[in-house]
């Protein structure tokens, strides 16, 4: 099959770890979609969906096996070891090449058939990525849906980028910039951290999402381990603007330390003996001073070293992208 | 122009195999034969001068006889891996390399009767991009698309390898955007010019935008592919579609090989009329059988071999 070149080309990614239970029914709708936009004859195609099996603990290599027998479009790529969530779904994501890219989990929580709402949000709002705003409770459980809201809220706050409290693995993101921020990530490179380096255009719909496997009390594919190590993750991929604070900070009780300093001096020579006990005007200014200093400096040295990482984690300088196609489906959405 | 013959003991015959072409492809095929025990020989065939052609056949038939002497019957192996072609070439730039495929098929043909072969086989390195030009999801049943001139030429040469070569067994190789290094190449590719400017620090200049998809097959593993056809007893006839059947855009190339380098690569991207088309391929196109090596390898093998080559030159 080729996607024919005036429509345009959706491919899907799924990282796999534990899906043998849901794989089968999940592959089956996303067939069940894409016939369903052949048959409508629709602008857009999902052409391909590439599967990373991220060294699974079940069965669903086989299971994959026999379905990509059956489904041309369906491609496998088997990672050597398990690497995790995200490098899977860079893994899959540098496999594609269609217009956009949906980032899929494997237990159908994300359902396939809400992929053309994604692609109307993006079309219409000149948006590069759509992400899937899930329910208050998309675990159903208190503890973990409020963790998760406030470590985004959190993150969003120390590295001043308003878009984190909207990631969320269901995402749909325009072809080009999915690639360009997948060929810069590092193995410690956050890929939503990284798409914020691309794009600032980012676009958030509701949808009603379930956590099915955490819900019905089996585990998940990932766990608490592996939450915490996305979250170090995505501090370190992030330029923490708090660090500028820091600089300001320092600078601030240099200033403060000099300007108190002359104070001192003056009221010396002036009112000799007024501050009482010997030495300790000078002794906390001396503190003042040095902490200053050195807050000033450590700051000034974290951000030269934060924008060394970030260099090193391959933050481009710029990056040219063609989002002329977007007319064909705003016009088809339009009508 | 590159001969090779040996003795078969196994079946007491001979077998001898013809690379036309000792580019990229060609010395990839080469190096892969070289591994076995061969009697080798390189051979002029002028490409320009059609006289000059005549004189370098008959050339290339007197050392095949004198080779196989009195020996019975054999088997003929001829690998078209030449051409000088791309995207960017138009009609009259083609039109020596269509000549010259013409006076082959004639020497095939010349070849056939004049030696006593059992099974004469002809490969004919084609090209995926030029057929498939701007195509995307190319699958075993994606009808062709030869836009640019380079494509029709490929498209022409297939059609005559099969109508014209009666009695050889015809195996047509689809290569998509191959990549790596060979010392004898005149051309070089994207990711040899990107590497040999980036370890100079010199400029590159690239003709597709940074967004542009390819499929980048190592260069290796197509002559692997086509040189186990030739050490195959009985090879079957068919296209066979050449791709990684994994799709990189252009940044992930710069990008890795500025990590292989360890140093920023100085490109200037200038895109031109009918640059940045894309081109992919589904898994499910290309054999089975294809030895698929991953790009960042690929780059890796690619580099060190620049790197041998600019040590012994310097």
């Amino acid at each position: 099959m080729t996607a024919n070149p005036e429509s345009v080309s959706i491919s899907a990614v799924i990282p796999v770890y534990s899906g043998a239970d849901f794989l089968a029914e999940l592959i089956q709708r996303l067939a069940a979609v894409r016939a369903e936009w052949l048959e409508k004859k629709v602008p857009f195609q999902l052409c391909e969906v590439v599967c990373v099996t991220d060294e699974p603990r079940d069965d669903s290599c086989r299971i994959l096996e026999e379905l990509g027998a059956q489904h041309h479009w369906l491609k496998v790529v088997g990672l050597s070891r398990n690497f995790g969530q995200h490098p899977a779904t860079i893994a899959g994501i540098l496999h594609t090449s269609g217009d956009w890219v949906v980032t899929l989990d494997e237990d159908l929580q994300h359902p396939p058939e809400n992929i053309v709402q994604m692609l109307k949000a993006a079309c219409m709002n000149h948006a590069d990525v759509v992400y899937a705003s899930p329910g208050k409770s998309v675990h159903q459980s208190f503890i973990r849906d409020m963790g998760s809201r406030a470590f985004k809220k959190l993150t969003a706050v120390l590295t001043r980028e308003p878009s984190v409290v909207m990631f969320s693995s269901f995402r749909l993101v325009r072809g080009p910039i999915a690639r360009a921020a997948c060929s810069v990530c590092g193995h410690e490179t956050y890929l939503d951290i990284a798409l914020c380096w691309f794009t600032q255009r980012f676009r958030q719909i509701p949808m009603d999402l379930k956590d099915v496997r955490v819900i019905s009390g089996l585990t998940s594919g990932y766990s608490i381990r592996p939450l915490l190590s996305h979250a170090r993750r995505m501090i370190m991929s992030s330029q923490l603007k708090i660090l500028r604070t820091g600089v300001l900070l320092g600078f601030f009780s240099m200033s403060l330390s000099v300007v108190l300093g002359i104070y001192v001096l003056i009221t010396e020579y002036l009112d000799p003996g007024r501050f009482g006990v010997q030495g300790w005007p000078s002794l906390i200014l001396t503190i003042l001073f040095f902490g200053g200093v050195s807050a000033l400096l450590l700051g000034a040295s974290l951000e030269y070293l934060t924008n060394l990482v970030l260099k090193a984690q391959g933050k481009p300088t710029f990056f040219v992208v063609d989002r002329s196609r977007d007319r064909i489906l705003a016009e088809y959405f339009s009508e | 122009m590159h001969l090779a013959f040996r003795q078969d003991h196994a079946s007491s015959g001979w077998q001898a195999v013809l690379i036309l072409g000792v580019g990229l492809i060609g010395s990839a095929v080469r190096n892969q034969l070289q591994q076995h025990r061969w009697r080798q020989q390189v051979l002029p065939f002028s490409w320009e001068d059609r006289a000059l052609r005549e004189t370098h056949t008959a050339k290339i038939v007197e050392t095949l006889v004198s080779w196989i002497g009195e020996a019975e019957s054999g088997r003929l192996d001829v690998v078209w891996s030449a051409g000088i072609g791309g995207l960017r070439s138009t009609e009259q730039d083609l039109r020596p390399e269509l000549a010259a495929f013409k006076d082959v098929m004639t020497l095939l043909d010349h070849l056939i009767h004049r030696i006593p072969c059992s099974l004469p086989v002809f490969h004919l390195i084609s090209s995926a991009g030029g057929l498939y030009t701007g195509m995307r999801f190319v699958g075993a049943q994606s009808p062709l698309n030869p836009v640019y001139p380079y494509g029709r030429l490929k498209l022409a040469e297939e059609d005559l390898a099969r109508a014209d070569l009666s009695g050889w067994v015809t195996r047509i190789y689809r290569p998509s955007t191959i990549y790596g290094y060979a010392t004898e190449s005149d051309r070089s590719g994207l990711v040899a010019t990107l590497i040999t400017n980036g370890i100079r620090q010199r400029v590159s200049r690239v003709f597709d935008p940074i967004n542009t998809i390819r499929d980048f097959v190592y260069v290796d593993d197509v002559g692997h592919f086509i040189a186990r056809a030739i050490l195959d007893a009985s090879p079957d006839p068919g296209t066979f579609l050449l791709a990684n059947g994994k799709p990189s855009v252009i940044v992930e190339i710069v990008r890795t090989i500025e990590a292989l380098l360890n140093r920023p690569l100085y490109v200037h991207f200038e895109p031109d009329a009918g640059s940045g088309v894309h081109n992919s391929y589904l898994d499910s196109a290309v054999p089975r059988d294809l030895r698929r090596t991953d790009l960042k390898t690929g780059l890796r093998l690619t580099h060190q071999k620049i790197l041998r080559d600019l040590e012994t030159t310097h």
